[in-house]
């Protein structure tokens, strides 16, 4: 069974459905067409460019009588025009009357959200085309000019504010000490509020500095199953954890084996690699995505976020992108069963760096 | 009948606020008619479709990361554990009838939203209409840009998906690395190292109360110094820094502007309706073990995603403590960016020696300011470059080249792209300018305009006019 058949909502309609979207879709196109250019579909000689009905002057401008200006225009009265703007603006309120009782019917049917979309927009479009064919073809056209006002206040207003905040400031500097309490208390006031963030939780700090496995710890799968030696052939991987927190976010650990002769581990990890067997955090230094990309031929572990690669035959150091920490290592050993184990916590904490990382 | 009802009510209500002369003052307030001018509008209004349609959301959504197993009308997810935050949505978008309708408009108008807000900007950028007095109104705007972007990104993250988990994963490694206070940084905004179960309800506050509320209310004193200011006008007969031309409030420009306002609600259905955006169903529940490759943020955030792939990887250490190498192009970069934009209109009264000067309300066109012009389409070419190096893994993909080879390229066409395109932008705008202002200067001479328009864009205009 296909996935479309599976989705009822969202699924695809059929050629019935798919007629009525192409004609909705093709409404939609005239709508934002028509609404967008509605002015320039006037007749020219409608257009009447400038008619100050504001007045010419700027002092009589703001209170002009608007009724003035009706009379400037008088072709805009013509018959055909006005036919034409009230046949046009009736059809757009029509179709948006339609788009609504369409969205009715669909959602009350059992909405296809195709449908429901498609008739929502048609009501809501319909209904801006005729508010923007009625302004353009049935309102008289005017350009108003009015004048600005000029911001900045009197010298005498201003200096009569000045001089009433500055009788205030006198006393005020007057009492240093009531002054002083006043900025102590809104002070404590600030750092009462502020206290109380501390309900949000307990604070960060020890669990970033984390190194999540302890030495001994059995290397499990995510299905919870210990990892032998022979689990892994050189040049493949899996996604280990400590047995106690499999799942584990910033316990993810990726397990590779490689040639051992080809590792090149600084002297100090020598014995971390039993029998070709390296173990890195699979979280990234960088951002935290997981490193979860391996490239057998280059030997190097890519992170699909950023592009960040680390080369696991050195420790894992970051060879290209934009990490500059390698991705800490866990020891390991084989115990008398064969089983892999951690020899010891991760080198670093995992996890991308912060400001008190050591 | 509506007359007497509209009389009665009038009546009623100045006599208890007053509002007649407000309102006549009002319906001749003159805005002026330019389709640039329309932006903002857009912003405001799908503004208006995110409140609505997230109101119903909210009704759905349940902030929650405690796990359960899914049994609900989505099939292919049958018993797959997950985050309750992950099944409302499912039952949002299967089972609440037009719920996944209301979802996908509520996420289209969100983009809107933002690429409108940009546009915007742009658009106030390259007239030059930051200026004096204008300056306060930039910086609420900028303010408000960055609100929404941090909204957009809680509210993609909000459905804990394996692509907003992995992004949510990304943030929290970009406000860990802020020096000093990372940690505290991360711990107030996701609710301590993500993922954690207080991160669902940190976000739900911030997303659909707290930012929310900012928003409105910068948008209402951002729309009363509109008001107070007037808008500016482009230049042209009759527009000077006393004087504005354009429409009335009432009726021409009212019904326009509602008009555009069901034209925005008609995009965000047509498209919630028929173009499918965020499909969490098809990327699967957020599992922390799980690798989603060839993931992108959504749009308005990818130039940021960019510079994290370019950004070399520097560790700066400061004796015992470190810098992380996210935090230079995840939270540097994007403060120094917006410190500059907020500083932009100071830095130009400086540069251009408007200290002290007039108010200026007639626009400039771009060619007329080469500088400015240049610096902005430079900064565009920046965001456009970092923007495609957010997906520098597609790319070596499309052309068979290694990631390597075009992480090189994009490092070098950051920094030359803008220098190049400042030059060039440069050049044009000059030419441009000194061309109109020759031929402004033969036909002033040919059409013998009085002398009383100084300067060269009302000449222009006024030309302009007159062959009309």
């Amino acid at each position: 069974m296909s996935r479309e058949a599976e989705e009822p909502i969202t699924g695809k309609t059929g050629p019935g459905n798919r007629a009525v979207l192409a004609l909705l879709f093709a409404w939609e196109a005239c709508a934002f067409v028509v609404g967008t250019f509605a002015g320039m579909l006037r007749p020219k000689s409608l257009n009447r460019g400038e008619s100050s009905r504001g007045g010419g002057s700027l002092s009589e401008a703001e209170s002009s009588d608007r009724s003035q200006d009706r009379e400037l225009e008088p072709e805009h009265d013509t018959r055909t025009h006005r036919a034409w703007g009230t046949f046009l603006v009736l059809w757009a309120f029509l179709a948006s009357i339609a788009g609504a009782v369409g969205f009715i019917f669909t959602y009350w049917t059992g909405g296809n959200n195709l449908l429901l979309g498609g008739t929502l927009a048609l009501s809501m479009g319909a209904l801006g085309v005729a508010l923007v064919l009625y302004s353009h073809w049935l309102m008289p056209h005017e350009q108003a000019t009015a004048p600005r006002e000029y911001l900045p206040s009197d010298d005498e207003t201003r200096q009569a504010v000045l001089d009433t905040f500055r009788e205030v400031e006198i006393d005020v500097n007057r009492r240093s000490l009531l002054t002083w309490m006043g900025v102590v208390g809104v002070g404590m006031i600030t750092a009462m509020f502020v206290s109380v963030m501390r309900s949000i939780g307990a604070p960060p700090g020890p669990s970033l500095f984390d190194t999540v496995w302890k030495r001994g710890q059995r290397l499990m799968t995510l299905d919870g199953m210990p990892v032998s030696v022979n689990a892994l052939q050189p040049g493949s991987f899996m996604v280990v954890f400590p047995e106690e927190s499999i799942g584990d976010e910033k316990a993810q650990t990726m397990l590779i084996r490689v040639k051992p002769e080809l590792l090149e581990l600084p002297a100090e990890r020598a014995n971390w690699a039993p029998m070709g067997y390296v173990a890195y955090s699979r979280v990234c230094t960088h951002a935290g995505c997981p490193v979860g990309l391996f490239e057998t031929t280059t030997d190097l572990l890519l992170c699909p976020c950023h592009q960040s690669t680390f080369d696991i035959l050195r420790g894992a150091k970051p060879t290209s992108g934009p990490a500059a920490r390698p991705l800490p290592q866990l020891p390991l050993y084989a115990d008398a069963d064969g089983t892999l184990r951690a020899g010891g916590p991760f080198t670093e904490p995992p996890g991308p760096g912060f400001w008190s990382i050591p | 009948m509506i007359d007497l009802l509209a009389r009665w009510m009038g009546r009623w209500l100045d006599r208890r606020l007053h509002v007649a002369k407000f309102a006549r003052r009002a319906m001749n307030h003159v805005f002026p008619d330019h389709w640039s001018f329309m932006l903002g509008e857009i912003a405001l209004y799908s503004f208006i479709v995110l409140v609505v349609t997230g109101t119903f959301l909210a009704l759905f959504y349940n902030a929650s990361g405690a796990q359960v197993v899914y049994h609900g009308a989505y099939r292919a997810l049958d018993g797959v554990k997950m985050s309750d935050a992950y099944r409302s949505v499912l039952h949002l978008s299967f089972e609440v009838p037009a719920g996944l309708l209301i979802r996908q408009m509520h996420h289209w108008a969100a983009l809107i939203f933002i690429a409108a807000i940009v546009a915007h900007v742009a658009r106030l950028y390259f007239t030059a209409a930051f200026r004096r007095p204008r300056e306060i109104n930039w910086i609420i705007g900028l303010t408000l840009l960055l609100l929404a972007l941090g909204n957009g990104y809680f509210g993609y993250s909000l459905p804990d998906d394996l692509l907003s988990g992995a992004g949510l994963r990304i943030a929290y490694s970009i406000l860990l690395s802020v020096p000093v206070i990372g940690q505290w940084l991360a711990f107030l905004v996701l609710g301590g190292t993500v993922p954690t179960p207080a991160t669902y309800p940190h976000m739900y506050m911030m997303h659909i109360f707290l930012i929310p509320l900012l928003i409105f209310a910068l948008i209402a004193v951002h729309l009363a110094i509109i008001w107070r200011q007037m808008h500016t006008n482009y230049p042209g007969p009759g527009r000077s820094d006393r004087t504005i031309v354009g429409s009335r409030l009432f009726p021409s420009y009212a019904a326009k502007s509602a008009g555009l306002f069901f034209l925005v609600l008609s995009l965000t259905a047509a498209l919630g309706g028929l173009v499918q955006i965020d499909p969490i169903w098809v990327y699967g529940p957020y599992d922390p073990i799980a690798i989603a490759p060839g993931a992108q943020p959504d749009w308005y955030l990818g130039w940021v995603e960019g510079a994290m792939r370019l950004f070399p990887g520097v560790n700066v250490h400061l004796g015992p403590r470190l810098i992380p190498e996210v935090f230079f192009p995840a939270f540097l970069l994007p403060l120094l960016v917006f410190a500059t934009l907020y500083i932009y209109p100071f830095l130009e009264q400086l540069i251009a020696g408007d200290i002290p000067g007039p108010n200026h309300h007639v626009l400039k066109m771009p060619y007329e300011q080469p500088g400015n012009t240049a610096f902005g389409c430079a900064m565009f070419m920046f965001f456009i470059v970092l923007f495609f190096s957010g997906g520098d893994d597609v790319i070596a993909v499309a052309t068979g080249t290694s990631v390597v080879t075009v992480r090189f390229f994009l490092r070098v066409l950051v920094f030359a792209g803008p220098v190049l395109t400042f030059f060039v932008v440069y050049w044009l705008c000059a030419g441009i300018k000194k061309r109109r202002a020759r031929s402004q200067l033969i036909s002033a001479e040919l059409v013998k305009i009085p002398n009383q328009y100084p300067t060269a864009h009302k000449i222009g205009g006024m030309q302009q006019a007159t062959l009309d």
